[in-house]
């Protein structure tokens, strides 16, 4: 079996209130399926607001999906109970945005990679003592840092820190949720190099989260690419970076900047702003903004179709295109 | 042409150092005084009758408002003068520093514990315990809280131990809505998920990741809260419904003998009022210290 993790149709709604005090339903998460298979690394990328982490959050069970499943090693993680969901956790973690924010201030370094050991009541006081010494190589630490409280190292050491927590209970499934956004540029390279290094010398698999299309390009085996709580766009790198079938990941990678000063300013690639969340459009959520909009896009739903071996799109451009062809 | 601005900078950086260390230096000779103080008054609550020149409640008719030793009338037995009964005032204020502290510290301890236990649990759930709790909290601090008192005191009847609880069920609120908003706020933050995610139980979190975040919070309200804590035990006892004579409690003689205040006999009051304000104020600045010192952010 190839798939780790399988997403089957999974929804978060959120009730709200809205600015008149209206209940209204937010869909962060709408009608999702995707796969992340064994050894892969699956980036996720859309603008801020569009669902990434709530989709992270809810594939890991930290939020309530409204419906729809998610297998992790083809068990169901929405119908297990708490104690299995617990034990199955230790094949699963997370690395969030904010090294800082994602380490208690309280807890000295070397306790917060020993605490997954100690929640989980693994090995002996001295293994767990070694493992921690041993993580703290893996992430490139000194020894002498289990001693430091989080205050008292750096945004790119507080990271990882964060990954060697992760590490600490032999995963298979690392989701990291923008793990670099927050970290300067020459230390994204690191954290970057970092986690492909573990990847390869642990079997790991990720879900790896982004707001840019530069960070993942070189990094990722396969980009989904997310709007509005959907997916609008799936497959391979090369082909999705070569290639770009959906016209919003088209604007993404033209507004891309280009590290030439002299290059000639480029016009926005699309124009306007995100549709309210609250009440989306009837039919494709880009519609509103989308150069190529037709009259079905304003009243037919765009389903998530593989128009090519493995390349998913969910537009009304791509299925027409094939339907004639065929 | 840039010596001048070099100079002037150094001189500003002296400057601004110089004043921190002078601030720090400060600082801690707070600390300390508030110690000594705090200190003073925990020796008294210790041993009172040692230290005390005479019995607390001996009465002498004949000496009555005497006024402290160094003014005219005074008596060099009578170091703070005597009240309104020629009780020595020395040795009532020492001999109230036990009660106040007892009654205070134990009203505090225990509407910490259960406030910050309620909130936390109400914080963390959320759901109908959070709106249950909270609601029952809104409609506490709607009730007048020296109605409630008469209330609870009148069927329970007036002892030093219902004192004690009375002034308990009226603090538990502030520790709840505060242990609450932190709760919330810590929930929500990336370590706590990071923890879930880790299948830590619920208790691990709050017990181990949760409270101790908000404990350095709790303990600078709770020495904040300790003032409010004693000015009710005064209020209560002038009210005959706190502290019973003949146990001497600095409220109770603030509100016994304001009435000679007026006559002149300022002493009476002055004393155990400074008592209350010195203890109030060394533990305040204790507080505040104490808070420094358990957050490990400020450590170097």
């Amino acid at each position: 079996m190839t798939d780790l993790v399988v997403v089957e149709e999974l929804c978060t709604y959120f009730q709200v209130r809205g600015p008149t005090g209206r209940r209204a339903v937010l869909h962060a998460v709408d009608n999702v399926s995707f796969v992340v298979r064994r050894n892969e690394i699956l980036a996720l990328v859309g603008e801020s607001g569009c669902g990434k982490s709530t989709l992270a959050r809810t594939i890991l069970q930290l939020q309530k999906r409204t419906s729809g499943r998610v297998l992790f090693d083809g068990q169901d993680l929405t119908a297990l109970a708490a104690g299995e969901l617990r034990r199955l956790r230790r094949r699963m973690q997370v690395i969030f945005q904010h090294p800082h924010g994602s380490l208690d201030p309280r807890v000295s370094i070397g306790q917060a990679i020993r605490d997954p050991m100690d929640i989980h009541a693994v090995g002996t006081m001295d293994e767990r003592q070694s493992r921690v010494e041993e993580l703290l190589g893996l992430v490139g630490l000194h020894p002498d840092h289990a001693q430091r409280f989080p205050h008292q190292i750096s945004g790119g050491q507080a990271q990882r820190v964060a990954i060697a927590r992760a590490l600490a209970l032999h995963p298979d499934f690392i989701i990291a949720d923008e793990p670099v956004s927050s970290l300067d540029v020459s230390i994204q390279a690191q954290i970057l190099n970092l986690l492909a290094d573990l990847r390869a010398s642990l079997g790991l698999t990720y879900l790896f989260i982004a707001h840019n299309l530069a960070v993942v390009e070189h990094f990722s085996s396969r980009v989904a690419v997310m709007y509005l709580g959907r997916i609008v766009e799936l497959a391979i790198s090369d082909e999705l970076y070569a290639r770009p079938l959906h016209p919003y990941t088209q604007a993404l990678l033209a507004s891309a900047p280009v590290a030439d000063p002299d290059a000639p300013a480029r016009p926005p690639a699309y124009i306007g702003d995100v549709p309210n969340p609250l009440e989306p459009p009837p039919g494709c959520r880009f519609e509103s903004r989308c150069p190529m909009a037709m009259d079905i896009c304003r009243q037919v739903d765009p389903v998530l179709t593989e128009v090519e071996p493995e390349h998913w799109v969910a537009c009304h451009l791509y299925p027409i295109l094939q339907r004639s062809s065929t | 042409m840039s010596a001048p601005i070099a100079s002037s900078q150094a001189a500003l950086v002296r400057e601004l150092t110089g004043r921190r260390l002078s601030r720090f230096r400060s600082g801690d000779l707070l600390v300390l005084i508030a110690f000594l103080m705090l200190a003073a008054i925990v020796v008294c609550a210790l041993i009172p009758a040692t230290l005390a020149p005479h019995p607390p409640n001996q009465q002498e008719i004949t000496m009555r408002l005497l006024p402290p030793t160094w003014m005219a009338r005074g008596d060099s037995a009578h170091p703070l003068g005597t009240d309104q009964l020629g009780r020595d005032l020395l040795s009532r204020v020492i001999h109230g520093a036990r009660i106040s502290l007892i009654v205070g510290l134990s009203a505090l301890i225990i509407s910490g514990f259960i406030g910050v236990a309620i909130g936390l649990l109400a914080g963390y759930y959320r759901g109908w315990l959070d709106d249950w709790i909270m609601r029952l909290a809104d409609v506490q601090l709607a009730i007048p809280y020296v109605l409630l008192a008469i209330a609870i005191i009148a069927v329970i009847g007036p002892s030093n131990l219902n004192v004690v609880l009375v002034l308990a069920v009226n603090g538990w609120v502030v520790y709840a809505r505060l242990a609450r908003g932190q709760a919330l706020s810590l929930r929500e933050q990336e370590f706590i998920q990071a923890y879930r995610a880790l299948g830590a139980r619920d208790w691990r979190i709050v017990l181990q990741h949760i409270l101790p975040n908000l404990l350095s919070a709790v303990i600078v309200v709770a020495s904040l809260e300790l003032a409010g804590i004693i000015t009710l035990e005064s209020s209560l006892s002038f009210l005959g419904l706190g502290i019973q004579p003949p146990t001497v409690s600095w409220g109770y003689m603030l509100a016994d003998g304001r009435t000679y205040q007026l006559g002149g006999a300022w002493w009476v009051v002055t004393f155990p009022g400074l008592a209350i304000t010195a203890t109030i104020l060394s533990i305040n600045v204790l507080g505040d210290w104490l808070r420094d010192v358990l957050d490990p952010r400020l450590k170097i």
